[in-house]
């Protein structure tokens, strides 16, 4: 059995399944004595422990980036790195935009993603879809998970297929 | 300046050695320095605000920037030393104006500045660094400034420091730092070198007629610093000759006292003697009180 691939499960204040996984790795924390001790991953050592609903974290292949109600990026992940070209130390502090733009053909604005992106990390809405692109790319369309994640509060943007 | 071993910084932040020497080779913080054995050594003001920043935000790469950009905070040595190193003058600046902010003076020297120059300090005999150069000239210019807006003396006893290190000694910034600390706390004082000739030696003693005189810098003499104390204590009956930071020798001195190696602890040494001093002068009688 690969104990990497088990994801503890808990329950939020209003009853949702929530996991925790790594900001960098996206793994769940491993169960040594030093992760109760730190929010640091004791796997990768780059990122800290995060929590969002179940049905909105990351699976273990899924790349994504944490956003702030700033629309600042906060994290990205290492499978997101290598997907999206960009190196999170340069990432982070950076507008959202700089990486990511809308690319759904229904969606009338640029600020549709980014109002989202502030609604869920800002906590006034529930988990959401979206499709975008990276910024400097054409004819490549991800569907994105967009949901709240934390401590602190932020957006997790995870890019499924 | 407070620091840790790899060991309890690790601790601290509740990762393995191993994840914290990596952030070191990736992110270029926390930067520790090196002991003369090579071991690392951390500052614990910049772990407190790494662990800080951890509960604040979503990724290392991004507590480690807010931490940067905080500064960690009060002014550390490891943040001075840093900008010293990139010969970043307004940077240093800035980090000691942030220490006066929440320390005093003395203390912004002792527990800044100086842990801070020291660290670039080089082996006896090896030429100074361009670093050392730099951070030395820029403590020295601060402490000048520092010297020039210090209140007017309310005492009204003088001290004299002959100063024997030369430029880029970090006793040299000792030297300084004691100078204002002592004018701080409302002496009187002057520094000269050690190498002074003997007529104006005896002029300045026979001006000044200074109560105490200190003796620091490593450089000189022997007979020249016995030259000071023989012509000091021909000038007057009271003058007490102390060392600061070794400039004589342990088996060199024994009727000299010992102010120790930090300029706060021998300002309050000196204070504490010419307390003692001015109670024992008020108690004792006058000519008229005998007769």
């Amino acid at each position: 059995m690969r104990l990497r691939a088990v994801r503890s499960v808990d329950y939020d204040d209003r009853g949702l399944e929530v996991v925790s996984f790594c900001g960098h790795c996206g793994l769940a924390p491993a169960a040594t004595a030093q992760a109760t001790k730190s929010r640091v991953c004791g796997r990768c050592g780059l990122g800290l422990v995060l929590r969002a609903a179940s049905d909105v974290a990351p699976a273990r292949h899924e790349p994504f980036l944490v956003v702030d109600a700033t629309l600042s990026v906060c994290a990205v992940s290492a499978r997101a790195e290598a997907l999206l070209g960009i190196d999170e130390t340069a990432a982070v502090n950076k507008h959202v935009a700089d990486f990511l733009v809308p690319a759904d053909a229904n969606a009338p604005s640029a600020a549709n993603l980014l109002a989202l992106l502030a609604e869920v990390a800002s906590g006034a809405s529930g988990p959401r879809t979206a499709v975008v692109r990276p910024r400097q790319e054409f004819g490549v369309r991800f569907r994105a998970r967009v949901g709240a994640c934390g401590p602190p509060q932020a957006a997790l943007l995870v890019l499924t297929s | 300046m407070s620091v840790l071993r790899t060991h309890a910084a690790a601790a601290m932040l509740g990762v393995s050695p191993n994840t914290l020497r990596s952030w070191e080779r990736r992110f270029g913080y926390p930067t520790p320095r090196r002991t003369a054995g090579g071991h690392r050594q951390f500052d614990l003001g910049e772990v407190e605000a790494l662990r800080q920043a951890f509960e604040e935000t979503h990724n290392v790469s991004s507590a480690i920037s807010m931490a940067r950009e905080r500064g960690c905070g009060p002014s550390s040595p490891a943040r001075l030393r840093s900008a010293l190193r990139r010969f970043d003058e307004i940077e240093s600046d800035r980090i000691l104006e942030e220490s006066l902010a929440v320390r005093s003076v003395e203390r912004t020297v002792e527990e800044v500045l100086l842990p801070a120059v020291d660290t670039l300090d080089v082996a006896d005999g090896e030429p100074p660094t361009a670093e050392l150069g730099f951070a030395w000239r820029w403590a020295t210019g601060w402490l000048a400034a520092a010297k020039r807006i210090a209140p007017a003396a309310t005492r009204p006893e003088s001290v004299l420091i002959f100063d024997a290190s030369v430029p880029c000694d970090i006793d040299a910034l000792h030297a300084q730092a004691l100078e204002l600390c002592l004018r701080r706390a409302g002496m009187r004082t002057l520094m000269l070198t050690a190498e002074l000739d003997s007529s104006r030696l005896a002029h300045v003693l026979r001006t000044l007629n200074p109560r105490l005189v200190v003796l620091t810098g490593r450089r000189a003499w022997l007979d020249a610093l016995a030259r000071i104390a023989y012509q000091a204590r021909r000038n007057s009956d009271f003058v007490e000759i102390m060392d600061f930071r070794g400039a004589l020798s342990e088996s060199d001195a024994s009727a000299v006292a010992r102010l120790g190696t930090s300029a706060v602890g021998a300002r309050d040494l000196l204070l504490a003697r010419l307390n003692a001093y001015e109670s024992a002068a008020r108690r004792r009688p006058t000519l008229a009180q005998i007769s």
